[in-house]
């Protein structure tokens, strides 16, 4: 397969943008001002986990086009060194400064799920199958935990979220502890609706955030990386 | 007549919110196509399909709720639900009905 000249697969980098040190994966040619760049901002939560093939697939896929990506992992995600619980303010304020220190780049922001409802609502942005609402992933969680209680227990016991938040305590949800504030944050948390969300190309892509074993998905990577281009044009 | 074509209607609904059920635990679960299409009425979902965990479920009342312009409410979810595909396809049914 002919590469464009500068690709380069994948750089690791940990890259130091305001207060935060960010774990960051770049594909594609080292960039040069002028040129474009996709900020990828992940889904949160297992969701994250679950696309992070989709996320490189689509790295790769905007490479094999000339275009370069960065993909950093938010303080308390995926392999951030803070390992606290995760904080919606604190993600929100590391994903601007990343994108204030790519300067004279063309920004595109390129979100799956809820990565979406961290996105400053003045950015370029491209939404993969975004939540609208935050309590949707409140949902989930609650969900997954509460039927892993009924499994365990035979339904005698039960995940109390409602009162130990308005207490100010975390609760530990199917993996993850969502602090009283994380809950309150997510709660009130919606999409913008100028967004350029893409609800043609989100019907074509499996669901690989729900899937326990996500299929690989090429085919919608080479997609969203060519709606991605077409955006950046 | 007029039964014969209301009947006609709610069987299009039916076989439609089937299609969608379907569809909805192909794409959550990543099933095959062949055990896709051998889903019935009396298959067993919860228990006999590996890919179907507590996760797995979690997941699937969402989406099915994003699809279908539903909404589940937690305390209608218990074991009877999932099953069969019968006993979910009618509870969606019962859902979209209203």
């Amino acid at each position: 397969m002919d590469r464009p000249p500068g690709y380069a697969p994948f750089r690791q980098t940990l890259e130091t943008v305001g207060d935060h040190q960010l774990p960051v994966v770049r594909r594609g040619p080292v960039g040069t001002p002028g040129e474009p760049l996709v900020v990828f901002a992940q889904p949160l939560f297992e969701e994250l986990n679950r696309c992070r093939r989709l996320t490189a697939d689509i790295g790769d896929a905007l490479a094999a086009l000339g275009i370069e990506s960065a993909c950093p992992d938010l303080p308390r995600t995926g392999n951030h060194a803070d390992g606290r619980p995760f904080d919606m303010e604190i993600a929100v304020a590391a994903l601007n400064a990343f994108l204030a220190a790519q300067t004279d780049r063309r920004l595109l922001v390129l979100s799956l799920r809820g990565g979406a409802l961290l996105v400053p609502p003045d950015e370029p942005h491209l939404a993969i199958a975004p939540v609208r609402r935050g309590e949707r992933l409140l949902t989930d969680l609650k969900r997954t935990q509460q039927v892993g209680d009924a499994e365990r227990t035979g339904g005698a016991a039960k995940t109390e979220t409602k009162t130990r938040w308005a207490a100010g305590e975390a609760v530990h949800l199917a993996g993850y502890v969502v602090t009283a504030a994380t809950a309150r944050a997510l709660s009130a948390a919606r999409l913008n609706q100028s967004i350029g969300a893409d609800d043609e190309i989100a019907a074509t892509i499996p669901p690989v955030w729900r899937q326990a074993d996500p299929v690989r998905a090429r085919d919608a990577a080479r997609r969203i990386a060519a709606l991605a281009q077409a955006r950046l044009s | 007549m007029s039964d014969l074509s209301a009947h006609g209607d709610s069987d299009t609904v039916d076989d439609k919110v089937e299609g969608q059920v379907r569809t909805v635990l192909t794409d959550v679960l990543a099933l095959d196509d062949q055990t896709a299409k051998s889903l019935t009425g009396d298959t067993p979902l919860f228990g006999a399909l590996p890919e179907l965990d507590s996760m797995a479920v979690a997941g699937l009342l969402t989406e099915l709720e994003d699809r279908l312009d539903i909404i589940i409410d937690d305390d209608e979810v218990d074991g009877d639900l999932f099953a069969t595909f019968g006993s979910l396809t009618a509870f969606v049914r019962a859902k979209v009905a209203g």
